[in-house]
């Protein structure tokens, strides 16, 4: 006898947890994001460059892990894989990437768990605009160096081609960070709960 | 009361959070503050060399790993150009063809008049590169940031790479100059391109009458060059060489001759006294995996190693 409303014959009674969701506070996952990340950005993305323009790793893996872990891991994050790129990488600089990151970290840590965090479309637009202030950020420093670039050459050859490549590989970075942490939570001191 | 409480522990929480993030900045501005203003030798300079001879081993496998997945990338990003190339590049081996049967006759009158004069034993000192051995090395990583074009290579001072060790890498012409050694750990070292903002290279050309110019990065990827005067003969597809003259005061690192480039373009206004000679690379360096470094051996090249 029918009743007209479909009817489930196998599976569990109740749902399973998303298996997204990471168990604990995922700060595991975050230092491995971070890791690889930098590993990549240091390694290989020198040389999937279109002109002059590098993509920029580092920028989404610190805006996913903002958005879904908060403003101090953010920054943390930020800070330290800057540092880290800093260190491996033969860029000429010590701190100013650390910092640009860092400011990243912390400022898209106040979009964690507000509605932007869960889509990823947000994510996107902010990885993007973070490696825009990455690049402006950098270009104000060398400019204080005393180094000098034609405004048209950064535009056109380091600018764009970065910005394009970031949101081109962003994408994979944003999902896998989301598979990784799961959920938005923020984690502070004092945080309750697992 | 429970109330008070979250608000209290929420407080406590905000504070903390600002206090860190202060505190990372502030570091971060130490940090580059002390990194510019010390020297070389300094601890944060000894602390990314350190960084580098650490990460240096995993860098190279790493290199290694996705070697395939950027020979295919540049492959790709090749395939664009290679018919312009192609075209290009076969007007060329019939214009070098001619040449080289000039430069065979050149060689053979040279060698006799080498004969003549007895300037044997300077010339086998060139042929040596002049007191440099060259030693092949792996780039692992190069810059990720345009401003600073640069790379990091698996040899260092176990293997006798110095500070200013110039560094070449073929080219269909010969061996050209692509930079110079900037800092060096036991495994690993870097190289600022010529291309790179920082470095200058004092050069000449010869073919315009062997003025002393220097070259410095305008553009990613050109250079121009400074000092040649405007009675100066500079013509396109000349080529520049190093110079073994001092630059600023200072003596130059590099050994003369090392080819460095072609000339693309030269321009001086009625005003000027010297001429404007834009530069193209022979190497772009950053399409490279292997470099060779010309570490110094002899007297001589040491002592030009240590300014």
């Amino acid at each position: 006898m029918s009743t007209g409303t479909p009817t489930r014959a196998i599976g569990p009674a109740t749902p399973r947890p998303p298996r997204s969701a990471a168990r604990g506070s995922g700060l595991g996952w975050v230092l491995a994001m971070a890791l690889g990340a930098v590993l990549l950005e240091v390694a290989v993305m020198p040389y999937v460059n279109v002109a002059d323009g590098i993509p920029d790793l580092i920028a989404p893996m610190v805006v996913v892990v903002a958005l879904l872990r908060g403003s101090l891991v953010g920054a943390v994050t930020g800070f330290g894989a800057g540092l880290l790129v800093e260190l491996t990488s033969p860029v000429g600089t010590m701190g100013v990437l650390a910092l640009l990151y860092l400011v990243i970290g912390a400022w898209c840590g106040r979009y964690c768990e507000r509605e932007e965090s869960t889509t990823l479309a947000a994510p996107l637009v902010l990885s993007v605009a973070a490696a825009l202030v990455v690049q402006l950020g950098f270009l104000v420093f060398q400019l204080l160096l005393g180094n000098q670039m034609p405004a048209s050459e950064f535009v056109a050859e380091l600018l764009l081609p970065t910005l394009a490549l970031t949101a081109l590989l962003s994408p994979p970075v944003l999902l896998v960070g989301r598979r990784l942490l799961g959920a938005p939570r923020v984690i502070e001191p004092y945080t309750v709960g697992p | 009361m429970a109330s008070s409480a979250t608000t209290g522990i929420a407080r406590r929480r905000a504070t903390l959070r600002r206090v860190v993030i202060a505190a990372l900045v502030i570091v971060c501005l130490a940090v580059f503050t002390g990194y510019f203003r010390e020297s070389d030798d300094g601890p944060l300079h000894g602390a990314q060399s350190a960084a580098a001879s650490v990460v240096a081993p995993v860098q190279e496998v790493a290199t290694k790993a996705v070697e395939p997945f950027r020979d295919a990338w540049g492959w790709a990003s090749g395939l664009r150009d290679a018919r312009d190339r192609a075209a290009r590049l076969e007007e060329e081996v019939e214009a070098l063809r001619g040449l080289a049967v000039d430069n065979a006759v050149r060689d053979q009158r040279l060698a006799e008049l080498e004969r003549l004069l007895g300037v044997e034993a300077m010339l086998d000192a060139e042929r040596k590169l002049g007191g440099y051995e060259p030693v092949t090395a792996l780039v692992i990583t190069r810059s990720i940031s345009d401003w600073s074009r640069s790379a990091r290579i698996a040899v260092g001072s176990s293997s006798g790479v110095v500070r200013n060790s110039p560094v070449v890498a073929g080219t269909g012409r010969g061996a050209a100059l692509v930079g110079i050694v900037t800092n060096v750990s036991s495994g690993a070292s870097d190289v600022a391109f010529i291309t790179d903002g920082r470095t200058e290279v004092g050069a000449t050309i010869p073919e315009a009458g062997a003025y002393p110019g220097l070259l410095e990065s305008i553009t990613p990827g050109q250079l121009r060059m400074t000092g040649i005067p405007r009675e100066a003969n500079v013509k396109p597809n000349q080529a520049v060489v190093t110079g073994s003259f001092s630059v600023k005061g200072l003596p130059s690192p590099y050994p003369p001759g090392i080819p460095v480039g072609l000339v693309t373009s030269v321009g001086a206004k009625e005003v000027d006294v010297e001429r404007t000679v834009q530069v193209t690379p022979f190497v772009d360096a950053r399409t490279l995996s292997y470099l060779a470094v010309l570490v110094p051996r002899s007297r001589e090249a040491i002592a030009r190693a240590a300014g």
